[in-house]
């Protein structure tokens, strides 16, 4: 082979390997966006494969959102003959998917084969980090400003739980009236509700790190399914807490563990169950903790039931669920929850063992 | 009537409105209560005697800090008994009482609650 002949082919080749190498995508197309070339990452971003999208419309195979912009940018490449703006277009993948890319755009000339060349970056995952970032952000703020206020209501509250105290012994002693005390209690009560809505926000916005330790699912369930017992009785409804099989032993915070658990239990109760279960069973590396009742069943499945204040209750603090997630999360544990009138089934899935060194 | 234990009460709080009252539920119970409303004039009092049996605070006082005086009552009679009054229990750091081991109450206050304790 004459040795400039070697030169190219091996020039050739470098391109390729780079080509394939590179971790953006690299699309050539003709003057009419025909695809001629689509490099591995374009594969790997698209789920195409390089022979099946050879030949076919740029524009047309990724379905992008909007193809204006992409169309613009090839037609300003043709025009200046060089590189334009990159533009970010959101293009669907194979199996459906949205993929958020920036394409940079430049026309080779028709000197160098008149191809158009597009590389493209996939910045979906950095938008959803940023997003998930600004939210984050966002929410401790709302959270600080508003566990500041918390804070400061129950000052207030404390004055006036005090002072109907004062009132109700005034009246026992004066009058006794029935309908004042009457009166007096449901104050107290509305005061005492008032304070348990800004525990369980505190709880939420304020939440203090859990104090992992080894512990059993029994044990630490233990007082829940006391307490859930005596609610339960109130309510009429059946409860059984079934943790006999789950002697076994895991690392978690037991006093946040049962405020998750006794959250699940009390939505569960208050779902026109006649009939709630907690039990618990051991997988190879987790415990699952299923709480199921019978009741009406999840507005929809895709409601925000986590979500701090999502409520279907009648006073409800739409609290419940959101610690209960949060207590879970950071147990790196996960809820899943199937549910359809008659039977919802929420489940807790806990690791036996925290990651060690974890700082959280 | 209450245990001769906790008959002396000291209430610090700096709401003073709602600690006479809280005082004056007491009294009738048979309680002798003193209210202060800022730590330095607890300190001063805790200095004096008779000691109270039982010091109930508010975390956040002016002047000087609940648990300052707890730690400084708890030191001058270690067998007062301290309820520690907090707006946020998540906010109490342990440590902050030092060998203090206090009981804590959560405002609102139930007065029925403070009762049992006091009489336990």
């Amino acid at each position: 082979m004459p040795r400039a002949r070697r030169a190219a082919t091996t020039q050739e080749q470098l391109c390729a390997a780079a080509l394939d190498l590179a971790s953006v995508l690299i699309i050539a197309m003709d003057a009419r966006g025909r695809i001629r070339s689509f490099n591995c990452e374009a594969e790997r971003i698209t789920g195409y494969a390089r022979d099946e999208v050879l030949g076919k419309s740029f524009v047309e195979l990724l379905d992008f959102e909007e193809q204006r912009p992409v169309l613009e940018a090839f037609a300003g490449a043709l025009a200046n003959a060089g590189t334009v703006q990159p533009v970010q277009a959101c293009l669907r993948t194979r199996a459906g998917k949205l993929r958020e890319v920036i394409w940079s755009v430049r026309y080779t000339g028709a000197d160098a084969g008149g191809l158009l060349l597009a590389t493209g970056r996939d910045v979906t995952d950095e938008m959803v980090r940023a997003e998930r970032v600004g939210q984050r952000e966002r929410l401790a703020a709302v959270a600080t400003l508003a566990a500041g206020l918390a804070h400061e209501i129950r000052n207030p509250l404390n004055g006036a739980l005090v002072h109907v105290a004062f009132l109700e012994r005034a009246i026992v002693r004066d009058s006794n009236k029935q309908a004042m005390l009457e009166a007096t209690a449901v104050v107290a009560d509305e005061i005492k509700r008032l304070a348990n809505l800004v525990t369980r926000f505190l709880e939420f916005a304020r939440p203090v790190r859990p104090h992992f330790e080894r512990t059993t699912v029994r044990e630490a369930l233990a007082g829940v399914c006391q307490q859930a017992a005596a609610s339960a009785q109130a309510k009429g409804v059946h409860l059984l807490c079934d943790l006999s099989d789950v002697d076994v032993e895991l690392e978690a915070d037991a006093s946040k563990l049962s405020q998750a658990l006794s959250n699940l239990l009390d939505n569960a109760l208050e779902a026109d169950s006649k009939s709630v279960c907690l039990r618990a069973r051991r997988g190879p590396r987790q415990v699952l903790i299923d709480v199921e009742d019978d009741g009406r069943g999840l507005p929809a499945l895709d409601a925000p039931i986590f979500d701090a204040f999502f409520s279907t209750k009648e006073g409800g603090t739409g609290l419940g669920l959101a610690v209960a997630h949060r207590i879970v999360s950071d147990h790196r544990g996960t809820i899943d929850v199937s549910s359809r009138p008659g039977k919802t089934i929420f489940r807790v899935a806990l690791p036996l063992e925290q990651a060690a060194g974890d700082a959280r | 009537m209450p245990a001769a234990r906790s008959r002396r009460i000291l209430l610090l709080d700096a709401d003073q409105r709602t600690s006479r009252r809280l005082a004056n539920l007491l009294e009738e119970d048979g309680f002798r209560v003193e209210v202060l409303s800022d730590g330095a004039s607890a300190l001063a009092r805790l200095s004096e005697h008779p000691l109270p049996d039982t010091l109930i605070t508010e975390l956040n006082l002016p002047a000087l800090d609940g648990a300052t005086v707890a730690r400084s009552a708890a030191a001058r009679s270690p067998d007062m008994r301290i309820i520690v009054l907090t707006r946020h229990p998540n906010l109490l750091v342990p440590t902050s009482f030092g060998p203090v081991s206090p009981i804590l109450l959560t405002k609102p206050l139930d007065f029925a609650c403070l009762l049992e304790l006091l009489d336990a």
